[in-house]
């Protein structure tokens, strides 16, 4: 089992806004979560990342067995988590590409292995830009610092493409890309999955799921998953709407 | 003993009389007997005057009236010198000609030298400063044998001039540095010692018309010692000045740049950064005059305090009435890694001229919080993350610096100065 969740319920600023999330992700599944604006599907994913702005209330979330709850955004992150931002941060004067083999050498030492020098990390990087077809210039630039919505969300992809985590949430990756974008932000994630990793996309559309094919569909009402099926309850909301399901039908 | 009494101008006199019965020039003797006198007049700096407002004065006077860090026989190391070559070396202020060596044809030499050999040059450019503070008055009437610099007109610096002030007793420095007119070229001016001195330093930059320079001043002093610098800089029509200045080392430091454009055309850019730790301070004390019209200026200063450091940041535009047509930004940014670190930010503007475009602003802030997470949580632990922000809001300072070993050097001092062991919580 990769990740499992059980009765995960988590605050922000005095409010509670997960309220007992129960929820398994084993190898090679792709789980997306989907609900409305304020459902909690986002403090969700940050509660999975460790931001300290979100207080856990009670619940375990066990990582390859092991609750990580406890855990340092970073260890969670040398353990093979990544989150996908819904809006990723500009961080001026920080070089993409040196924060890319940062974050790559971070992980290498973690797990005992050589660190990357320059050189062989631009081989590195080369190889993985190709396949979001960006642009090297966005290397050379401040992380984020000026790019579009449909860049950032590239680099995003291109992270954990250098990082090839184990588990990959992403956040609302769809939103702000254009079609073309889409497409190739979605190939780019399929080539990153295999029977050994688990996915769990967060979105608020179908459209994403017809390019990231999912193994199962959850609803997420109000802090709790309402409703869990396969692929084609996706398809199902996409006619009904949001509405139908809350009222259990 | 009263603070009165342990400072007092008497010693002080004492001091001078016997520094000046060794002055053998004529000239500089009547000079430094001018200078006191006006000295005396002004006074000590209190903090009733905005200048001194935010220093420490009663620290400051413990280093000028460290009288025993005068006349010590200790002898100066010289450490090794970077870059090697094209360099000229001041030794507590006096020029060492032995180890000074310089690839082109410009003058170098003492004041002295000068006074007696290139009157023509030295009547023109020395002694020009109007308002000087009681800092800049002690320091001429203590003045070292210093330094006097021409550039010729036409001359282009083939590679830049390395200027280091080596310090290890009190002394009083002054660098004269003129550049005629479409002279062009890059000037390090690097500053550091050994131990607990006091280096009090003017520079004066002149510019004359469509001169270029970027100059470089980089105060790495002990952080024992104290230096209270000013730098005058006077451009003439259509030159341009980018001057840097770096504040790393030093217990008590400052930098006042008082830069005229005082012809039409001129173009001055100052951009600063400090950096600094323990309780050490550091004052910059920015005034650009633009005095004629179509002048252009920019100010960028940077900031990055920890533990109980403190920094005073006070710069001012002032747009004189006919000068139309000016264009002066200004911006000071600080970034505070301790709740224990202080600055104060002072930016001003005094425009009495219209059609002009100006702006100023200042910042005072944290680590932000979003973007640390997001390097942590790519694996990247607290320390690193908040290494690589703090470097990366240095970055934008440093990559001005069109000379690039220097900049590469510059990279390594700032790194090897962010604490990174302090900044772990």
């Amino acid at each position: 089992m990769l990740l499992q969740i059980k009765n995960l319920q988590a605050a922000i600023d005095g409010q509670t806004i997960l309220n007992g999330i129960n929820l398994e992700i084993k190898a090679g599944e792709i789980h997306a979560i989907m609900g409305r604006n304020g459902s909690g599907k986002s403090t969700l994913s940050k509660v999975l990342a460790g931001h300290p702005d979100y207080e856990v209330l009670g619940g375990e979330v066990l990582f390859e067995g092991e609750n990580i709850l406890e855990l340092d955004p970073d260890e969670r992150a040398k353990k093979g988590l990544f989150l996908g931002f819904q809006y990723p941060v500009e961080v001026p004067g920080v070089n993409n590409a040196d924060f890319l083999r940062l974050a790559y050498n971070s992980k290498q030492i973690y797990e005992n292995h050589e660190e990357l020098d320059p050189l062989d990390f631009d081989e590195l990087l080369q190889n993985k830009i190709k396949l979001l077809e960006m642009n090297e210039i966005f290397l050379e630039r401040s992380i984020n610092e000026g790019f579009s919505g449909g860049e950032k969300k590239r680099n995003e992809i291109l992270q954990m493409a250098v990082l090839e985590p184990k588990l990959a949430i992403l956040d609302e990756i769809d939103s702000g890309l254009d079609i073309d974008a889409l497409r190739i932000v979605a190939s780019g994630v399929n080539r990153l999955m295999n029977a050994n990793k688990g996915l769990l996309l967060i979105t608020h559309y179908q459209r994403l799921l017809d390019y990231i094919v999912p193994t199962n569909v959850h609803v997420m009402v109000e802090g709790r998953i309402q409703r869990s099926g396969g692929k084609e309850l996706a398809l199902e909301l996409e006619k009904h709407g949001y509405e139908v399901l809350e009222a259990g039908v | 003993m009263l603070v009165q009494d342990k400072f007092s101008l008497d010693t002080l006199e004492n001091h001078f009389q016997a520094n000046l019965a060794k002055e053998q020039n004529a000239f500089f003797k009547n000079f430094k007997q001018n200078a006191f006198e006006e000295f005396l007049r002004a006074g000590l700096p209190t903090t009733k005057k905005e200048e001194w407002k935010y220093i420490d004065l009663n620290l400051l006077f413990e280093f000028i009236f460290n009288f025993e860090k005068t006349n010590q026989k200790t002898t100066l190391q010289t450490p090794d010198l970077w870059p090697k070559d094209n360099i000229l070396l001041l030794e507590n202020g006096n020029l060492n000609l032995q180890l000074s060596k310089v690839n082109q044809n410009i003058v170098f030499c003492s004041l002295k030298t000068a006074q007696e050999k290139h009157f023509e040059l030295f009547e023109k450019y020395f002694n020009k400063i109007a308002n000087r503070d009681s800092l800049d008055l002690l320091n001429e009437s203590f003045m070292s044998e210093s330094l006097f610099l021409y550039i010729p007109s036409e001359t282009t610096l083939e590679q830049p001039l390395n200027i280091f002030c080596n310090s290890n007793l009190n002394n009083s420095c002054r660098l004269l540095i003129v550049c005629d007119k479409f002279s062009k070229g890059e000037i390090l001016i690097n500053t550091f010692g050994q131990e607990n001195y006091f280096a009090n330093i003017i520079t004066e930059i002149v510019l004359e018309d469509s001169a270029q320079f970027e100059i470089y001043y980089v105060q790495n002093e002990s952080h024992t010692a104290s230096q209270i610098a000013s730098t005058y800089c006077n451009l003439k029509k259509n030159s341009v000045l980018h001057l840097h200045s770096f504040a790393l080392g030093g217990h008590l430091s400052r930098h006042k740049i008082i830069a005229d454009l005082n012809e039409a055309g001129s173009e001055c850019s100052l951009n600063g950064l400090y950096v600094l730790a323990d309780n050490n301070q550091t004052h910059n004390q920015i005034v650009l005059n633009h005095h004629k019209p179509n002048c252009r200026s920019s100010q960028l200063y940077k900031g990055i305090l920890d533990d109980k450091a403190r920094a005073e940041f006070s710069g001012k535009i002032r747009v004189a009435p006919n000068a139309i047509g000016t264009n002066a930004q200004q911006l000071n940014r600080n970034l505070l890694i301790s709740p224990t670190a202080k600055v104060d930010t002072r930016p001003q503007l005094e425009i009495e001229a219209d059609d002009v475009k100006c702006s100023h602003g200042a910042t005072i802030g944290q680590l932000e919080e979003e973007q640390l997470f997001y390097l942590l949580s790519r694996g990247i632990d607290l320390a690193q993350a908040k290494k690589v922000l703090i470097y990366g809001f240095a970055r934008e300072i440093i990559q001005k610096i069109a000379y690039l070993p220097l900049r590469t050097k510059l990279d390594e001092l700032f790194l090897a100065n962010i604490p990174i062991q302090k900044i772990l919580v």
